[in-house]
């Protein structure tokens, strides 16, 4: 690395750090991507959504349930997407990543014309079905509220056979909305997107390396290697059981770098691109923009005490308990582990071992350790809340509060039931937005407390200021700045606005950037490490006894808060949440 | 060409047989355990129902971050305005 005091320039260490590297790449994409999106907002964007609004309001006073017109309001406004836009839709496509398949491997990159035909032909007959099962649910629907409208509403036998006829429609709609994307099944080439992305990636990354005066050639010429592991990673977690198991790519870009690196040895020549620091940053900058601080309350007060005063209390425990019970050896590690368990999993780890500046094998056993438990908890957790009886908003609350992944969360509130499934999404949502403000506590605690040289404790404040200085990941402050930027944002366009532009618009086309970027960081870990040194950081099986003990807690704590808060104290918002 | 000569330059004795060999044994295999020891473990942890309805509603389990699980965009504003417009406000004396 070069001097950062070089006298040619004063500012020329803003080129030669990789912090400074991943805050600029962030920015530029960031910005390119505001303009996409914020100058090319959907026709009859303002008219819809205040014409939704209305019809919404008027209905939830007229009837005690979620009317026809409620409903269509409703998904008139969440049909609203910036990412419809055809600009949009032109550039989001070279950032796609290879799919799903299940029975050929080559559906993930690659459906010819044909075979796009017959999918198409072999599901229109089951779409017309749909179509006509639809159509009938909706004048049933329509007739049930007619007649639960002629009573005034106020007949509770007739509230309910329309509220039974009503929800037989929405399921109808679901599974004719999913018949019709079976039909409309269109051909695809991932490669054609995949090899220009791989370029410009390779440019942009490489532009960085010239600048931080690494070899930019070595650089371009190495890449190609650990986008194809990233590629390949994508393809294993494709698969649908892979998915079922939330086996995502994170786990697979480190399984096939380690096959690599541990088998006949990572090429030299490999090395260059192998840089899961310059990555994971610029990866975090891009998810900062996603941290919306304005979703804390979505769902009112409850929310916030089951995630963000339950999250830290685990997460402070849990790595004292590290350090001064089990005595884990490394705190680094201690920490991605409590903050990978308490907070949202892989998303927690990355940003907790970027700024407590972990090595990368105790970011793989944090991830290792998470994903495991996950797969297992997601399916056991709502089969014992099914056992247990529970009230499906306490169950969601209590899934959102302690499975790890948002994707598993997800999929353990599907289990239970959509009313469990929306709660756990939007606590897990709520809970995913502390990782920002996480990771900057992390790194200044590990700026002021612990990466804290002891021969320059009797330093003057300003030189003790200034060392700390030195010592803060800059990058966090991009990280940081991305988020409150774009809360801001959010803020000043209005709620109904911003789950249009960026929600649906830049959130949405970032999320498939950054999946890329988070593929080339784990592939470098894989292709960097090896698994004997791996195999001593779990010693004596501490880190998966902090797991367990850690989890413990946050499963009491969760289930005492969830339960004291949506069923005690605020069980107006939890009868609101079960219509 | 810098490929080519960084190849021509790799000593020899890093090609050994027996090590790509591993390497390409070690990928058959990964693919067999995704394609075949996935499903089969499903069975065998008697997970089969929830991951059949997982991967009906298409749902990537291991997403994790918000942004990157398709549901969640229609879960949002579905939550937001259930608690927004929640029906029966006027009876309720809101």
């Amino acid at each position: 690395m070069s001097n950062p005091t070089n006298p040619k320039s004063k500012y020329s260490f803003l080129l030669k750090f990789e912090d400074y590297w991943a805050i600029w790449l962030g920015a530029i994409i960031l910005i390119l991507s505001m303009f996409l999106f914020f100058a090319n907002p959907p026709a009859n964007m303002d008219k819809i959504i205040a014409d939704s609004n209305a019809t919404m309001q008027a209905e939830a006073e007229k009837a005690p349930f979620k009317t026809i017109a409620w409903l269509e309001a409703n998904d008139a406004k969440a049909g609203l997407k910036g990412t419809s836009a055809p600009l949009a839709k032109s550039v989001s496509k070279y950032f796609t990543v290879p799919g799903s398949w299940s029975d050929n491997p080559m559906k993930s990159f690659f459906l010819s014309e044909s075979d796009a035909k017959a999918k198409s032909a072999a599901s229109a007959e089951k779409y017309e079905k749909a179509k006509v099962a639809t159509t009938e649910a909706k004048a049933a629907a329509v007739l049930a509220e007619k007649a639960a409208s002629e009573a005034s509403f106020q007949d509770t036998e007739l509230n309910k056979e329309a509220k039974t006829k009503i929800a037989a429609w929405q399921k109808a709609k679901a599974d004719a909305a999913k018949a019709k994307s079976a039909a409309e099944t269109k051909p695809y080439n991932h490669f054609t997107t995949m090899i220009p992305l791989m370029i410009v990636l390779a440019l942009l990354f490489g532009i960085g390396k010239h600048f931080m005066g690494e070899s930019a050639k070595k650089f371009l010429v190495a890449f190609p290697v650990v986008f194809i592991v990233a590629a390949l990673s994508f393809f294993l977690g494709g698969h649908e059981f892979a998915k079922a198991w939330g086996l995502e790519y994170v786990m697979w870009a480190i399984i096939l770098g380690f096959l690599v690196s541990n088998t006949i040895g990572t090429p030299k020549w490999i090395m260059p691109a192998v840089q899961t620091e310059y990555y994971i940053k610029t990866g975090l900058v891009l998810l900062g923009a996603t941290i919306l601080i304005n979703k804390m309350m979505i769902i009112g007060i409850p929310g916030v005490f089951v995630t963000w005063i339950v999250t830290p209390v685990v997460l402070i425990t849990t790595f004292w308990f590290g350090q001064k019970i089990l005595k884990i050896e490394s705190p680094t590690l201690n920490m991605v582990i409590s903050a990978d368990m308490s907070v949202s999993g892989v998303s927690a780890a990355i940003s907790a071992a970027a700024a407590c500046r972990a090595k990368k094998e105790e970011l793989t056993l944090a991830v290792g350790i998470s994903i495991t438990f996950t797969a297992i908890m997601m399916v056991v957790m709502p089969l014992m809340i099914k056992a247990l009886g529970l009230n499906p908003v306490l169950g969601g609350a209590w899934i959102g509060g302690t499975v790890d992944s948002t994707g598993a969360v997800v999929a353990a509130g599907e289990i239970l039931g959509p009313v469990a499934r929306d709660v756990a999404a939007t606590i897990k949502m709520i809970q995913n937005i502390m990782i920002g403000l996480m990771a900057f506590c992390i790194a200044a605690y590990w700026a002021l407390k612990v990466d804290v040289d002891k021969s320059k404790a009797d330093l003057k404040v300003s030189s003790a200021m200034r060392e700390i200085w030195n010592r803060f990941p800059k990058f966090v402050l991009g990280f940081l700045g991305a988020s409150i930027v774009f809360t801001l944002i959010y803020a000043g366009m209005g709620s109904d606005s911003s789950k249009v532009l960026i929600d649906n618009g830049t959130s949405s086309f970032l999320g498939s950037l950054q999946k890329w970027f988070f593929a080339l960081a784990f592939a470098s870990i894989g292709l960097s490490t090896n698994f004997r040194e791996l195999g001593k950081y779990f010693k004596g099986g501490k880190p998966a006894i902090l797991y367990v003990c850690g989890q413990s807690f946050n499963i009491a704590l969760t289930f005492t808060m969830a339960y004291i808060m949506f069923m005690k104290v605020f069980p107006q918002i939890t009868e609101k949440l079960m219509q | 060409m810098y490929v080519l000569r960084e190849f021509l330059t790799i000593p020899r004795n890093r090609f050994k047989p027996s090590k790509s060999l591993s390497l390409a044994l070690s990928l058959v295999l990964l693919y067999l355990f995704v394609t075949m020891g996935l499903p089969f473990l499903s069975k065998a942890a008697g997970f089969s129902e929830e991951h059949q309805l997982i991967i009906d509603e298409k749902i990537e389990a291991g997403a994790w971050f918000y942004i990157f699980v398709e549901q969640i965009r229609d879960i949002e504003p579905r939550v937001t305005h259930s608690l927004q417009y929640s029906p029966g406000m006027e009876e309720e004396g809101q």
